[in-house]
């Protein structure tokens, strides 16, 4: 059974069927609006879709806290508009002049970045805006890893906000970069290998 | 009575497409996706049905909008049909071509067969033309109005398979505007909106549609 969950939108999106090579067959799904009938426990990490319903995250913002403060890791990929997400702030998008708008700069180094050329994140086939078209700023003590170049953040880590680890990202759906290369693995090893480690950190009480 | 409605699946994007005031003016009411099974429908004349929504949940729905295109009513509905909740709409997928307006002399498969649609007082071809996931082959006697080059449709127009007129389209729209993503989008919505109201005006409804309060149904 799977211990990475990935929330099912059931909307069709073509690229359902890749999905689970890129988790390292560890992919599990429970559809959205069943999460809070759902047992959460044999998941060490939750992935939220972009395209999520956050009226209803919203509304059961309760289920999201509840499996962060059990020592548990969350990435998020999108724009927030509801307060469903702790200590995220409402997406702002950034104003765009020119595709260099969209290039990245690493605020700081860390693992899930080492061997990653940014410019595989900024530009599929020569075409810029697909991972980040804004911010969702970070709360005070979140740890900022990617910003624009001439802009605000676009991805952070929060340890301070829930009793687990949030990964936020303003743009597409992380996985859909997984298939980069990052030195001699992939982007997704890089991420998932994070999500072990801070799963682990988290379990042995090291959380809030 | 020309009431629009529109189908609201509570994401970002639709979030930012529905609520854009020059867009919302247009729309009477959004009927957010969890309650659409349930929803009469029997107050509009039109309803929108946004791409990337919950198929489940669309298929529930599906008697309620049978009823509504049994009444004379319109149904548009935008985006990836896999799975298929609307009658005589067939998919199949194309891979998608996002990167063709790189190319030297590069298409993006999308042609306007009909130039004298009405749409077409209201959008140019450049603001129908981004990409597209996939196209519909629709039924006989449809009205393909953009086709793709290696066939089927991308935009066509029903008023064949049901008493209703159902105007179903592979592009997608809001999700791109949206997501603050593809300026062709933003144009097709600012033409899109006006044209469905004049649709329903030359068109109304073949049947007097209930004035019967709004009411939570179910």
């Amino acid at each position: 059974m799977g211990d990475l969950l990935l929330l099912d939108l059931n909307n069709g999106s073509i690229e359902a069927s890749r999905r689970n090579d890129r988790f390292a067959g560890r992919l599990a799904t429970i559809d959205l609006y069943a999460l809070d009938r759902a047992d959460l426990t044999p998941y060490r990490a939750m992935f939220v879709p972009a395209l999520s319903d956050q009226e209803w995250l919203s509304a059961h913002r309760g289920v999201i806290r509840q499996f962060l403060d059990s020592g548990r890791v969350l990435v998020f990929s999108g724009h927030l508009f509801r307060p469903w997400l702790p200590g995220g702030g409402i997406f702002i998008p950034h104003p765009i002049r020119s595709p260099r708008d969209y290039e990245l700069r690493l605020v700081q180094p860390h693992p899930i970045f080492e061997g990653v050329d940014l410019r595989h994140l900024t530009y599929r086939r020569g075409v810029a805006g697909f991972f980040a078209r804004g911010s969702n700023p970070p709360p005070l003590g979140a740890q900022p890893l990617l910003a624009f170049v001439n802009g605000p953040a676009v991805l952070y880590i929060d340890r301070v906000s829930s009793g687990g680890t949030m990964l936020v990202h303003a743009g597409n759906d992380l996985f859909g970069y997984f298939d980069i290369p990052a030195g001699e693995t992939t982007f997704g090893a890089r991420v998932l290998a994070w999500i072990d480690t801070e799963y682990e950190r988290l379990q042995q009480g090291h959380g809030r | 009575m020309t009431t629009i409605a529109a189908v609201y699946g509570g994401s970002a994007q639709h979030h930012r497409s529905l609520n854009e005031p020059k867009y919302r003016r247009w729309i009477d009411r959004l009927i957010y996706l969890p309650q659409l099974p349930e929803d009469p429908l029997d107050d509009i004349a039109a309803l929108l049905i946004p791409e990337r929504l919950h198929v489940g949940i669309l298929h529930r729905a599906v008697p309620g909008l049978l009823g509504l295109l049994d009444r004379g009513g319109t149904i548009v509905a935008f985006g990836e049909q896999p799975q298929p909740y609307l009658p005589g709409v067939r998919w199949e997928h194309r891979p998608t071509n996002f990167w063709w307006w790189r190319e030297p002399g590069g298409r993006s498969g999308l042609v306007v067969r009909r130039p004298d649609y009405s749409l077409f007082r209201y959008v140019t071809e450049r603001d129908v033309t981004w990409h597209f996931h996939g196209v519909v082959h629709p039924p006989a006697g449809a009205t393909t109005v953009i086709a793709c080059e290696d066939g089927g449709a991308i935009f066509y127009e029903d008023t064949v398979s049901t008493k209703g007129r159902l105007i179903v389209t592979t592009l997608d729209p809001m999700f791109h505007f949206g997501g603050y993503f593809m300026p062709a989008t933003e144009r097709f919505l600012d033409g899109f909106f006006p044209w469905l109201l004049a649709v329903l005006q030359d068109h109304p409804p073949s049947e007097s549609v209930s004035s019967t309060p709004k009411g939570g149904g179910g």
